[in-house]
């Protein structure tokens, strides 16, 4: 069968720009089949254009192979309401049917906000506003260099951006929820500022390898073919860890020693050579 | 203002709380209100798997037996005064509505 993989930048919470693309993927006979970090695979379809709907299920992990019983169950209600499961992003559960006016996965506006928010909670805003911290630190500590504390202050900046930009939707969305309205939609400014910021953020690391902090550029640009390795690396490691059916907390402590560790061990033994 | 959790109950928990009398899946409550609502009331499928969790650790529901991915559910003590409790908010409305019709 037919497959093709394109570069996917949703925000995290924006449940119907994710619906919309998957919808007009499928219309023009795509259909979803796996999700990955930054990649997701689409297959050719002949048939019935499916009908897309997403819900989260914050204990869920893209560590687990296979779903947990508690996922089973909730899977199996959805099955139930006529709604076949696709594929998970994170926490984000989607799936798919092809009947006409099927029930909606949520019904409840205030439920499914809170949901939302629990599961945000445990995925997004955890990674980013910790490694924000991470490299706000890092910005104090390459003082000396202005370009890596450019590059630090705008990685802290992205992160902390989008975990501004969804506290904004939180709260603007609870308080229509509690006078008996809907979640808001992200709307186009908040999906345009997240491609933004993630193509600023990509852009403006790849400027500063090119452009050299010690006027040694080509030093620089020698070191993008390691990053890209490096983070080719990653995530073949974390497809190893889902493989080997490691447990959430270990794969994600495992992750986190890669990141960190071994980068600053690297660099460790680059400045004693 | 903030509702307080389960002061007043949503249409869908009332529903769920009503179908769970009597010994029930989880799974058929979807079904089974919309019978009983005649389809005016539809619950889905993650609106009733997180609500059920949630009435469970309110201890409103308690889960009386499991078959395989199949849970059976009822309605605690506490879940009956807390649905007759709103059967008697919705009466005062009732009589509210009726009293004050056409102003006041």
């Amino acid at each position: 069968m037919k497959r093709k993989r394109r570069l996917e930048t949703f925000a995290f919470y924006d449940m119907e720009g994710i619906i919309t693309h998957l919808e007009n993927m499928a219309q023009a006979g795509w259909a979803l089949r796996e999700t990955g970090s930054l990649f997701w695979t689409y297959e050719k379809i002949e048939s019935t254009v499916p009908i897309y709907g997403t819900t989260f299920f914050p204990d869920a992990s893209e560590m687990d192979i296979t779903p947990t019983a508690t996922q089973a169950e909730f899977l199996a209600y959805c099955q139930k309401a006529g709604w076949q499961y696709v594929t998970q992003w994170k926490t984000i559960q989607i799936f798919q049917t092809t009947a006409e006016n099927p029930i909606p996965l949520e019904t409840d506006e205030a439920l499914r906000l809170k949901i939302t928010h629990k599961a945000m909670k445990k995925t997004l805003l955890s990674d980013h506003l910790t490694l924000g911290f991470l490299f706000l630190m890092m910005v104090f500590f390459s003082r000396e260099s202005l370009v890596l504390w450019m590059l630090y202050l705008l990685l802290a900046c992205y992160l902390f951006g989008s975990c501004f930009a969804y506290g904004h939707w939180y709260k603007q969305s609870l308080r229509t929820v509690e006078a008996g309205g809907n979640c808001l939609s992200v709307g186009k400014k908040g999906r345009f500022l997240a491609k933004s910021l993630r193509f600023l953020a990509g852009f403006m690391v790849l400027w500063t390898f090119f452009q050299g902090g010690s006027g040694e550029p080509f030093a620089m640009l020698a070191l993008l073919p390691l990053v890209l390795a490096f983070l080719t690396l990653y995530f073949l490691v974390q497809k190893l860890c889902k493989k080997l059916g490691l447990s959430k907390k270990l794969a994600d402590d495992f992750l986190w020693f890669f990141i960190l560790i071994l980068p600053l061990l690297f660099l460790g033994i680059l400045f004693c050579l | 203002m903030a509702r307080e959790k389960f002061q007043t109950l949503t249409e869908q928990m009332f529903y769920v709380l009503l179908c769970l009398q009597e010994e029930c899946y989880g799974m058929d409550i979807m079904e089974k209100v919309a019978a009983m609502t005649e389809g005016r009331v539809t619950i889905g499928p993650g609106t009733l798997y997180n609500l059920l969790e949630q009435f469970q650790k309110a201890e409103i529901i308690a889960e009386t037996r499991v078959e395989g991915r199949k849970r059976c559910y009822q309605i605690t003590q506490r879940g009956l005064d807390m649905l007759e409790k709103e059967y008697q908010r919705l009466l005062l409305l009732t009589a509210d509505y009726h009293r004050y019709k056409g102003g006041l």
